[in-house]
């Protein structure tokens, strides 16, 4: 890098003299970076985007999804898995190393596990996956990055990893533009059938790194009781038509006495999708202005009725003030009956024995739980949820990054294929056994062997499948139906801000969360909610807009160029 | 008998120290390197203090950038609220929590049976090993908005009191739950101490016609005393880090205005946004107030008379 300077010890000693630690002391060194390392704004070019296309391998779905992007939705399990890739895909490739994280306990090695085993042989190569509890995984991905220890391919930790990303891409990464971009992407159709909103999110420094891990577009908006609804008269959602409507019925469903509270922890997510508040930025077009959530007065509206609601005592005790931490504390608390809402997101709903569905039925078989949608006319939804993280590519030969493109190709095959069903019910026999529905059940072992991610690797939107309730996959579909076609724009998948990359999720998040739930709980008044803005815009808010306009004024004036 | 031997000089030189020494030395040298390996190399770590320090780039690579880290911790309000939030709630911790374990200690020493006292012993060190997520949802079950100590008020007519989200009460509630889980652990250094005080004293004491009372304050508190120093000035190096876990956890409980303390601070605005250099850098700076509030503290206990932590060698 060009623009870093060295500095031993005792230059940065003479610099520095004078002035003791522990004195405010006004930076002495301008810093050293010319460009080397820093960051740029810019306009993610559609022209780098492929071509995607709804994929068919010739399985027909229940209840079929559709281009906008409704997944599809199936109530049984097909009974005659189809490939979906050809061939041996890796055959003759030297052994690939790839890491990711993994939220399922770590796998047996390939010795003990059939479902590797098999998979291997149906690749044509040994894959060695290292697969880190998702919780050790930024440390881990530091020390690999630090240690120049990075595999061929491996997941980007979900909750960030290195300060300057498009730097730390061009410098270690493939850009994997030449082989993906446009049409390319036909020579890897299960990649091809990732959407266009996660391909987005995948270029940085104006080039494509990344394979996406697609997911479905929004997060939703919660979860609810429909049997305590029902108790309350409103049996469809839709008789809720505007916030005042759900604020009464939050306070119908409220009784302390019986410890039962309309909310679970927070609300607001619900509550600013329903006034029709966006997500994170909005770009206006027209004049050409970025404004952020916390400057929508439909968002202040949100936060409002989110204040007057836990004035009314509707909200749980305690839970609005848990912490991330304590999410399982408070989500036991829904799932254990004791509340009529609660916001979590959409991959909670199905999955299988954890997710709300399964875990609720074991409680109690009354508890008729579904995924919520925004209300009222004003409603829309956030494209929040477009992909889990991105894999990366170290830098290789033209050949290798085919063989690896080719294993993502292979690790995102749709619901239903071979390659699938080996990945999540490993070999039939061994690791799964249909019941009477066809459905596949794990085995003990089958259990243990499954938990490889491979889907960690690539994935596209994932299918709807629940092996215990046909309901609940309808549900989520129905909700899907709803929430799709309300999706806004996410211009913050367009465009970049070094500024939004490095803190957007971090202090800037902690700076918005923090205000917001001092005004909710009432520790601070509504009248505070301008020095709040104040204070997210000091903090970097203003550095990023200025950043993101620059990159949209940019590409407005190429556009007026060409 | 025969004639005394000169005596020795006062001043031996170095050669002949570390051959008298020797064997000392040899059974020292596997814990010095221990704390060389462990902990001073890794003091060279403090240089992302002074960096724009990017993982991918390393130590060496990464750019200089002078005291910018510091200067921009120092200019955000929410470092000061933090460092104010962190000097209550440690001055709180101290105040309330020291005297536990030492009035806990005496109790347990003053009981005869051998058989009750290890038994006691043993559920007080239990809480120590439990876990902070644990001990918070006991909390919150007990003294929080839907729990059990609301419910007595109500129906004793008072008003309802959610002790976890009161944001004046935070100091307090720490404090409680530290001394709910290492009131016990802290015991037993001071019952070490409790031990190695002459049997003899006491029955003089007694024969000299001093009381229960006369005894502790003349026999039981000077033979503890250096122990309680020794606590002190290390409690005092550590008393800008006040427990980062339990914190991190009630934090949004009371909001970051009463909740937020500098390791918190260091990980809401550094580790979370990668700004690695203001978190070494904030670190660095507890360090050095830290050092230097030990060292000044042992300075005082000499003055005082107390051993405290070390003293210069005498040769």
């Amino acid at each position: 890098m060009s623009g870093t300077t060295y500095i031993n010890r005792r230059t940065l000693l003479r610099r520095g003299a004078g002035v003791g630690l522990g004195v405010v002391a006004a930076p002495l060194l301008a810093s050293c970076g010319d460009g080397g390392t820093a960051a740029k704004a810019e306009a993610k070019s559609a022209k780098l985007l492929p071509t995607t296309t709804v994929r068919n391998i010739g399985i027909k779905a229940d209840l079929p999804g559709t281009a906008a992007g409704v997944p599809s939705a199936f109530l049984k399990y097909p009974a005659n898995p189809v490939r979906a890739t050809k061939g041996t895909p890796l055959k003759g490739a030297k052994k690939i190393t790839a890491v990711t994280e993994t939220f399922a306990p770590l796998p047996p090695e390939r010795g003990k596990n059939a479902a590797l085993r098999e998979i291997e042989k149906l690749l044509g190569t040994q894959v060695d996956f290292t697969a880190v509890p998702a919780d050790d995984y930024p440390a881990k991905f530091s020390t690999m990055v630090a240690g120049d220890q990075l595999p061929d391919v491996f997941m980007y930790p979900e909750t960030g990893g290195v300060d300057n990303k498009a730097g730390f891409l061009q410098a270690t990464c493939v850009d994997l533009g030449p082989y993906l971009s446009g049409g390319k992407v036909k020579d890897y159709p299960n990649l091809a059938a990732i959407p266009q909103y996660a391909w987005q999110g995948a270029i940085f420094g104006g080039k494509l790194y990344g394979i996406p891990l697609a997911r479905n577009g929004s997060a939703g908006a919660g979860f609810y009781r429909a049997d305590l609804f029902e108790r309350a008269g409103v049996s469809s959602l839709d008789q809720i038509d505007s916030t005042d409507r759900l604020v009464e019925l939050a306070k119908e469903l409220t009784n302390p006495k019986k410890k039962q509270y309309f909310f679970i922890s927070g609300a607001t997510t619900l509550l600013a999708q329903s006034t029709g508040a966006q997500s994170s930025w909005k770009h206006d077009a027209g004049t050409g202005k970025w404004t952020y959530q916390l400057e929508d007065d439909k968002y202040r509206h949100a936060v409002e009725i989110a204040a007057k609601l836990y004035k009314a005592g509707c909200y749980y005790p305690g839970t609005v003030q848990m912490s991330g931490a304590q999410k399982a504390q408070y989500t036991d608390l829904f799932k254990n009956g004791k509340g009529a809402y609660v916001y979590d997101g959409m991959p909670a709903y199905l999955a299988p024995a954890t997710g709300y569905v399964d875990a609720m039925a074991a409680i109690d078989k009354s508890f008729d739980v579904r995924p919520m949608v925004p209300v009222g006319t004003d409603a829309v939804a956030w494209t929040n949820n477009t992909a889990l993280s991105n894999c990366f590519v170290k830098k290789a030969s033209d050949d290798r990054v085919k063989e690896i493109l080719r294993l993502a190709d292979f690790a995102a095959s749709p619901f239903g294929s071979v390659e699938y069903t080996l990945i999540k019910y490993g070999v039939e026999g061994v690791d799964h056994e249909r019941d009477k529905d066809g459905t596949p059940v794990l085995t003990k072992q089958g259990t243990q062997d499954t938990t490889v991610p491979w889907s960690f690797l690539g994935s596209a939107t994932p299918a709807f499948f629940s092996a215990t309730s046909a309901d609940a996959t309808r549900y989520v579909h129905e909700a899907y139906t709803t929430l799709i076609p309300l999706l806004i724009d996410e211009p913050t998948l367009t465009y970049s801000s070094p500024t939004w990359d490095s803190k957007g999720a971090g202090s800037l998040n902690t700076i918005h969360s923090d205000g917001i739930k001092d005004i909710v709980t009432g520790r601070k008044p509504m009248s505070s909610y301008d020095a709040l803005v104040k204070k997210w815009r000091n903090a970097g808010g203003d550095k990023c807009r200025s950043e993101f306009e620059q990159a949209s004024q940019q590409q407005a004036a190429e556009k007026g160029k060409k | 008998m025969t004639a005394p031997a000169p005596p020795l000089a006062i001043r031996k030189t170095l050669r002949q120290r570390l051959q008298r020494d020797k064997v000392m030395l040899l059974l020292c040298l596997p814990g010095f390197l221990y704390f060389v390996v462990f902990h001073y190399v890794p003091l060279l770590g403090y240089m992302v203090a002074f960096q724009d320090y990017q993982p991918y780039l390393g130590y060496l690579h990464s750019a200089w950038n002078g005291f910018t880290n510091f200067s921009n911790a120092f200019a955000d309000p929410d470092f000061w609220s933090a460092t104010g939030n962190t000097l209550t709630i440690a001055l709180v911790q101290l105040v309330l929590f020291f005297p536990v374990p030492i009035g806990l200690a005496l109790l347990l020493n003053s009981i005869v049976s051998d058989k009750v006292r290890r038994f006691v012993q043993s559920v007080v060190y239990l809480p120590h090993f439990i876990g902070w997520v644990i001990i918070v949802s006991i909390f919150q079950q007990i003294l929080g908005g839907a729990g059990v100590v609301p419910d007595l008020l109500e129906s004793l007519g008072l008003p309802r009191y959610d002790m976890m989200t009161d944001p004046d009460a935070f100091p307090l509630l720490l404090a409680l739950q530290v001394m709910w889980k290492d009131a016990g652990w802290g015991t037993i250094i001071v019952l070490a101490a409790l031990l190695s005080i002459d049997r003899g004293l006491y029955e003089a004491a007694a024969m000299d016609g001093a009381a229960r009372w006369r005894r502790f304050w003349h026999v039981t508190l000077p033979g503890l005393s250096p122990v309680l120093v020794l606590l002190l000035i290390l409690n005092l190096g550590n008393i800008l880090t006040v427990g980062f876990e339990q914190i991190l956890l009630q934090r949004d409980a009371v909001g970051p205005g009463s909740g937020e303390v500098l390791d918190t601070y260091v990980y809401f605005h550094g580790i979370r946004d990668n700004q690695w250099g203001t978190a070494a850098a904030v670190g660095l700076v507890k360090a050095v107030i830290g050092t230097v509030l030990v060292i000044g503290a042992n300075k005082f206990a000499h003055r005082l008379g107390h051993e405290g932590v070390y003293r210069g060698a005498d040769r």
